[in-house]
């Protein structure tokens, strides 16, 4: 290439068109008018050609800050002429007072710079086209705006600008106040102008003319008018209709943001009406008198309350509030329960408080009424649990319909029913009973899924109790009577029970239980083979039939030691077979006989007919001390314990279900509806009732009485105190060494899923521990060593 | 279809397309509308804009740079080379050459305006000052103290 041109000649000269022989004044001139045209929409009348020809060479001839200043002066001039026409005239009287005048006077001055900016930037993009040789070679050179840019600032120089833009702000302001009254506006006016002012920027990071005037007084603007409208509606408006309310004004604001103003400005403004109108007020609408939370999940106003959550959700003030406020509710709600319960307890169960009263009168009295306390009492608790399970049902659907299956709603919920029911003395109990009912006849004629549903309630419910244990207890003793008096209406649903109670709390909790059935499993197996066996040894086969349960003792909730029965020859006989039967298969066990857990079919020969009569065991053996005597003889009630040794409090209660219950086969002298000590007894030959069989039952209060709870309630400290020690030294044996405070810890964490363990009790424990040496205390007073010269114990009791 | 008016007064009937490789006549067409008035283009003389065409016809479609991509200027103002037909269609003498560069100017072609000065810049290139006065017959007007201290001045940037 440079080889090539060194040949030719050079031969350069001065272009003869571009060189600085043009006439600037005159090109300019000549522009000038040309401009002036353009700006009076007169375009059409001139050539784009020549037009930005003269441009192109007022630039080449070294005249561009001229021409650029030229351009700058003529835009002033026109800007300040169509401020003068248009925008001048516009500006409101500030005399109008209805709103609707208002609003036109606003509307007007807006559409007139409208006009003014469209103009404007019409003639720039113009100007900037014929100018472009200018943009691109002088713009840059001199480091100076390019022509749309400069006609943008000096709109803002010479329209915006006191005391139009003061104008234009008010008028906005104004239009906005009137539309928030609930007039209506033209909102394109406002959305034209914004749309200019966004564009505008007159500050030199950029912000832009909207974002610096005009949103701080919409959003002051804003600030003041809700702050006044939630003290307006909190006055008038009760707490669904203000959610109403302020349901409809974040709507509103949101399509303004989005239809006029700019979206930029949205969420300030949101976060403004949340500070006004939603924040101050949360506690406030949900205590509302008469319409707050309480009223509402009352009526059931499922959509109120979803909106209620909708709005508080948006806050985070909210949640935690309404979270309180359901929970004060639920207790509430929970404490009247609790009360009512208690309150008809402490009437009707009076009597169970004076059996404890060792008085010859308390006890009088207190025979009378158990039959009517144990009803009564079963009545309570049942309806306590029941009503628990409809408030919970209650707050499910809330939860589930108006708050979204919120978790934190729900732990919320979680925490309030657990500190209404575990305060409740007898919750355990209770709920126990509740399925013990359900499982003996609540559900019959009940489908497989409606059975399922009440059991997960009531699983629902016994997850809220945190002493486990005390639960497992009554559970246990409830289940062992279900089974052994075959009371149980269906095998299924107890085992779905179990099923269920173990996903909860694991398989320790439940291998009792299902040890328990599994025991009656293999009893009947036993009692088959037990049968095959008399078939074959006919000759020392007893006279009774017998069926014998063969219960795990530490399995089954009863006391070791047996209760003292003298059995008549005839059962010993039968009982003896089956000892013979059983240890000759199984050597090495021990059986014990728990007369007050079985019971007797028994046939009776009266006057009018025979009875088949279906007693307790210790009923049947009272009944065989009548076999032998005539009509009309007495046993004096110390001649029946003499020659039965039953206890006392069994004796008094199997002589008052013969005699002083419905069927009464035995005669009391005198009659009375207690067993007294001095009563005398006679069988009563005259007995008649129109059904063959007739099933006597023992009475006995099903609601623990207050003695019976102490028991209970020993027996828990003591089970506790064993499941503490075997923790603790689970854990040392594991970590060797530990400080008072993990270890504490450690244990407590261990032992949560039964119950609460208080720290003073693992301390309690720890220092026994240390007295039986498995472990001791460190030097510094604050940790422990495992002593490993225990590591071969074993703690047979406590298996957790 | 554009028609376009030389200063010489030939016509030149092209495709828009074409026509649009300058900014001007884009612009002009943009602002104007489309008419069959001839645009004149009294700036051009008939034997540049017929070259300036064939350029236009030769790079119809591609993508107008645009003013805001910087990165692709940047790495367009570094490099002096040019593509292989483009080289051979600057191979003209020096005098359209000129006239070729202040036609691209003029009608606001970038690209074409980029090529024809690149090629001034290699015959700049590896040249003394004085072989640079003596191709673009440029008369010294430095007084000889001027230039002994320009030289000076510029010494560290010189080829030893």
């Amino acid at each position: 290439m440079a080889s090539t041109s060194k040949k030719i000649k050079p031969k350069i000269k001065p272009s003869r068109k571009l060189g600085p022989n043009i006439d600037v004044d005159e090109s300019w001139a000549k522009l000038t008018s040309y401009i002036r045209e353009i700006q009076h929409h007169n375009a059409h009348k001139l050539s784009f050609e020549v037009c930005y020809r003269l441009g192109y060479q007022l630039v080449v001839s070294k005249q561009g800050p001229m021409l650029y200043n030229g351009v700058g002066d003529l835009v002033v001039e026109n800007l300040n002429r169509l401020a003068e026409e248009f925008v001048l005239p516009t500006f409101p009287s500030g005399l109008e007072q209805d709103p609707m005048q208002q609003s036109q006077e606003g509307e007007r001055l807006l559409k007139a710079l409208h006009k003014v900016w469209r103009d404007h930037t019409d003639c720039m993009d113009k100007l900037s086209h014929i100018l472009k040789y200018m943009d691109r070679v002088y713009v840059k050179s001199a480091n100076v705006l390019e022509v749309v840019e400069l006609g943008r600032d000096l709109f803002v120089k010479h329209i915006i600008r006191p005391p139009i833009k003061d104008h234009i702000i008010n008028a906005i302001l104004n239009l906005l106040h009137i539309e928030r009254d609930g007039y209506v506006i033209n909102r394109s006016a406002i959305t034209n102008c914004v749309d200019a002012l966004l564009q505008l920027s007159d500050s030199p990071d950029g912000t832009t003319v909207y974002k610096r005037y005009l949103e701080p007084d919409i959003l002051r603007q804003s600030d003041t008018y809700y702050r006044a409208e939630a003290e307006k509606l909190l006055e008038t408006c009760d707490t669904p209709e203000y959610l109403r309310r302020v349901q409809t004004r974040f709507s509103e604001e949101e399509s303004r943001a989005h239809q006029y103003l700019s979206l930029q400005t949205s969420a300030p403004i949101q976060a403004i009406l949340q500070k006004t109108l939603l924040i101050p007020h949360l506690q406030t609408l949900a205590d509302m008198p008469n319409s707050g939370l309480d009223i509402m999940i009352d009526n059931d106003k499922l959509d109120d309350l979803s909106r209620l959550y909708q709005l508080y959700s948006l806050v985070p003030e909210g949640m935690p509030c309404l979270r309180r406020s359901l929970k004060d509710s639920i207790q509430k709600r929970g404490e009247e329960l609790n009360s009512v319960s208690m309150e008809e307890r402490e009437l009707g169960d009076g009597g169970a408080e004076d059996e404890l009263d060792p008085s010859a009168k308390g006890k009088a009295k207190a025979k009378a009424r158990p039959p009517n306390s144990g009803a009564q009492g079963l009545a309570l608790a049942l309806r306590w649990v029941e009503d628990v399970l409809h408030l919970k049902d209650k707050f499910d659907r809330v939860w589930g319909v108006s708050f979204k299956n919120n978790r934190d709603i729900e732990s919320g919920l979680n925490e309030a029913f657990e500190s209404f029911i575990n305060p409740h003395p007898r919750a355990s109990e209770f709920i126990s009973l509740y399925i013990d009912e359900n499982l003996k006849k609540g559900l019959k004629g009940k489908t497989d899924a409606e059975v399922e549903v009440i059991l997960d309630k009531t699983i629902t419910l016994f997850r809220f109790i945190t002493e486990k244990d005390v639960f497992e207890r009554y559970y246990k003793a409830h289940l062992a009577k279900r089974l052994l008096l075959n009371r149980s209406v269906s095998d299924d649903a107890e085992r779905g029970m179990l099923a269920k109670l173990k996903i909860e709390c694991g398989f320790q909790f439940t291998v009792k239980l299902e040890g328990m059935f599994h025991d009656m499993k293999l009893s009947a197996d036993a009692m088959q083979a037990y049968r095959e066996h008399l078939g074959k040894t006919t000759d020392i086969g007893p006279e009774v039939d017998i069926n014998v349960t063969v219960m795990t003792s530490t399995f089954w909730p009863m006391s070791y030691a047996p209760v003292p029965c003298t059995l008549p020859p005839l059962l010993v006989k039968a009982s003896r077979s089956f000892e013979q039967f059983y240890l000759s298969r199984h050597s090495g066990r021990k059986l014990t006989w728990q007369p007050s857990l079985g019971n007797a079919d028994v046939r009776v020969a009266f006057k009018a007919r025979k009875h088949d009569l279906n007693v307790s065991s210790f009923a049947l053996v009272i009944l065989l001390l009548f076999e032998d005597l005539g009509g009309g003889e007495f046993l004096t009630y110390e001649e029946i314990k003499s020659a039965t040794a039953i206890p006392d409090s069994e004796l008094q209660r199997n002589l008052q279900s013969l005699a002083c219950a419905k069927f009464k086969v035995l005669k009391k002298h005198p009659p009375g509806r207690d067993v007294n000590p001095d009563d005398s007894f006679s069988f009563s030959a005259d007995f008649s009732s129109p059904l063959q069989k007739i099933k006597i039952s023992t009475v006995a209060a099903r609601v623990e009485s207050g003695e019976e709870r102490k028991e209970t309630q020993d027996r828990v400290e003591e089970e506790r105190r064993y499941q503490t020690d075997a923790s603790i030294v689970r854990i040392m044996k594991d970590r060797k060494h530990m400080t008072h405070n993990d270890l504490v810890n450690e244990a407590t964490r261990q032992l949560a899923s039964r119950f609460l363990p208080n720290p003073l009790n693992i301390k309690k424990r720890i220092e026994a521990l240390i007295e039986r040496e498995y472990l001791e205390r460190c030097e510094d007073r604050k940790s422990y060593n495992y002593l490993a010269s225990h590591t071969s114990f074993y703690y047979g009791t406590a298996d957790i | 279809m554009v028609l376009l008016v030389t200063s010489d007064n030939e016509q030149f009937v092209v495709d828009k397309d074409v026509a649009e490789r300058s900014v001007l006549i884009k612009n002009m067409l943009e602002d104007v509308g489309e008419s069959d008035q001839p645009i004149p283009l009294p700036n051009v003389s008939s034997s540049v804009l017929k070259k300036v065409l064939e350029y236009c016809e030769h790079h119809r479609g591609e993508r107008l740079p645009t003013t805001d991509s910087e990165s692709q200027d940047e790495t367009r103002k570094r490099t002096t080379d040019i593509s292989e037909w483009d080289q051979k269609f600057i191979s003209v003498d020096q005098e359209m050459l000129f006239e070729i560069i202040l036609a691209a100017n003029y009608l606001d072609i970038k690209p074409l305006l980029d090529v024809g000065c690149k090629t001034v810049a290699n015959m700049i290139k590896g040249k003394t000052p004085e072989e640079i006065r003596k191709l673009f017959n440029i008369v010294n007007d430095f007084t000889p103290e001027e230039e002994a201290q320009i030289k000076k001045e510029n010494e560290w940037a010189e080829d030893r």
